[in-house]
């Protein structure tokens, strides 16, 4: 069931374009990814999702009875209470539909905020901050869920805690955007689209999904040279002399031979899901 | 749950920069100095109380208006209730003008035995700090899309609120006025606060006209 439909939704700034034309649905049990730069109007799309801006131009309509959890890139609020007493307050507000106390005081421990919870939100540190108001717009059981820049400040644990959460999230129902101006390709596997914000347009990355890559495994030898321009853009990790190399599939033998060339052990392929 | 919520966010915007604090004790201040140092008689010395509550309401609202629109950019989201946000809005700069007005009246030492008076004189006091509020609500785009036309605005309604009823251009469009200096002459006219109450119900009226247009123009349309 779609949750949200945007069609050719355009918003201006004092003359200028915010975003313009976008055309895309949210669906039940979807994730779907924005990537584009900074300024390339993300978080003004998610703001009008969000119903805090009115577009110019377009229309989104909302399924009868969505409710909406939003996490900001930055929230300015100063909020002078207690990270418990702040959450249970955003958690009533949802009324019945929001999560139990229970599951709430879970969330906590497991996005490692148990230790934080009689300190007052304003005296968090940005990273903190976050985490608290991703608990927040998740406390709610939203079953639309708009998430803007939510893994900044987050090392990879909990970024991996969010996507969990995010996860059970759209396995029980909700509808998730995630808007992002970098992403991790240890996450994308997450999203069930992926979509790019550039020239302040929404384009679908449809080949993503077609696009097979394979992972190359090679052992530095002394006499190894320095890698080429050409085969660095595809390094993945470089540690205690193991080379990986994230790569389209059709690469593979060309990629291969220039290694060997290179004077690399070649150690292993194995191909790279979804 | 969600009145408490807004209720106790909106107190601590009015409280943050310690603005309302600061103005209440120097108004307070002055009160207790005033005779001594301008030697007043009760309708002048009323005159004043009503220019200060007034202009004490509208900083107060001004500086309330503008945090809100810095700090609480995304709180209404989670409200998801614009009409609700917005009269809890207004209350609670009517209930700090409505304790503003009692201190100050306390303190200026015009307590009379007649306990109608009392009210009358505080509810005149209130209904002018009122209609600061009403300014302060009207002009609120300063804080965000149209800041110049904004300040304009302030500038010209305190203008016309305080010179009102001396500009015999005025007086044609004499309705259409903040009723601010008018409550000052009509007291120092008839010098009795009973003849306040018709111009007080005026004030409160007009207050509510400017948040009602205030609230209807700039309502966030929460859907597209």
């Amino acid at each position: 069931m779609e949750l949200i439909t945007v069609k050719d939704l355009s918003l201006q700034n004092e003359g200028y374009f915010a975003f313009k034309h976008v055309t895309f649905s949210l669906t039940q049990n979807q994730i779907i990814s924005i990537v584009g730069d900074s300024g390339s109007g993300k978080t003004q799309l998610l703001s009008t999702l969000a119903k805090l801006k009115t577009a110019d131009s377009g229309k989104v309509e909302f399924t009868p009875g969505v409710r909406i959890g939003y996490l900001p890139q930055f929230d300015p609020q100063v909020i002078n209470k207690s990270v418990r007493i702040y959450l249970e307050e955003i958690r009533q507000l949802s009324g019945t539909l929001a999560v139990s106390k229970e599951q709430l005081k879970g969330l906590i421990a497991f996005m490692g905020m148990s230790p934080y919870l009689d300190r007052q939100v304003r005296q968090l540190s940005y990273g903190l901050k976050q985490r608290v108001n991703f608990l927040a717009a998740v406390s709610g059981h939203p079953n639309v869920l708009l998430l803007d820049e939510p893994f900044s400040f987050q090392n990879s644990k909990y970024t991996s805690n969010m996507l969990e959460i995010i996860k059970d999230l759209a396995d029980n129902g909700s509808g998730v955007v995630i808007a992002s101006s970098t992403q991790d390709s240890s996450i994308t596997n997450y999203f069930d689209a992926n979509y790019i914000m550039k020239n302040k347009s929404m384009e679908q990355v449809k080949d993503k999904d077609k696009e097979i890559l394979c992972m190359l495994i090679f052992t530095v030898k002394p006499d190894s040279m320095a890698l080429t321009t050409e085969i660095s853009q595809y390094l993945s990790a470089n540690v205690s002399s193991l080379v990986e190399l994230k790569i389209p599939l059709g690469m593979k033998d060309a990629i291969i031979k220039e290694m060997i060339d290179l004077n690399y052990q070649f150690e292993g392929a194995r191909i790279l899901e979804g | 749950m969600k009145v408490r919520i807004l209720l106790s966010n909106f107190i601590n915007s009015i409280l943050q920069n310690f603005l309302y604090p600061t103005l209440l004790l120097a108004f307070l201040a002055f009160e207790l100095t005033m005779n001594s140092l301008l030697d007043l008689n009760t309708s002048n010395k009323f005159g004043f109380l009503i220019v200060g509550i007034f202009l004490m309401s509208l900083l107060t609202s001004m500086n309330f208006l503008k945090n809100d629109a810095q700090y609480n950019e995304y709180f209404m989201q989670k409200i998801s209730n614009y009409w609700l946000y917005f009269i809890m809005q207004a209350l609670t700069l009517f209930l700090v003008t409505l304790f503003s007005a009692i201190v100050v009246f306390l303190f200026s030492f015009m307590l009379s035995s007649d306990i109608i008076v009392d009210l009358v004189a505080i509810m005149s006091l209130a209904t002018t700090g009122f209609v600061g509020v009403g300014i302060a609500f009207l002009c609120k785009p300063q804080w965000n899309k149209h800041p110049y036309a904004g300040q304009m605005g302030i500038i010209l309604l305190v203008y016309v609120a305080l010179a009102g009823s001396s500009i015999d251009l005025l007086h044609y469009v004499s309705w259409f006025l903040p009723p601010v200096s008018q409550m000052i002459t009509i007291f120092q006219e008839q010098t009795s606060i009973r003849a306040l109450i018709p111009t007080a119900i005026q004030q409160f009226v007009y207050a509510c006209v400017l948040i009602v247009l205030s609230g209807t123009f700039y309502e966030k349309k929460l859907s597209n």
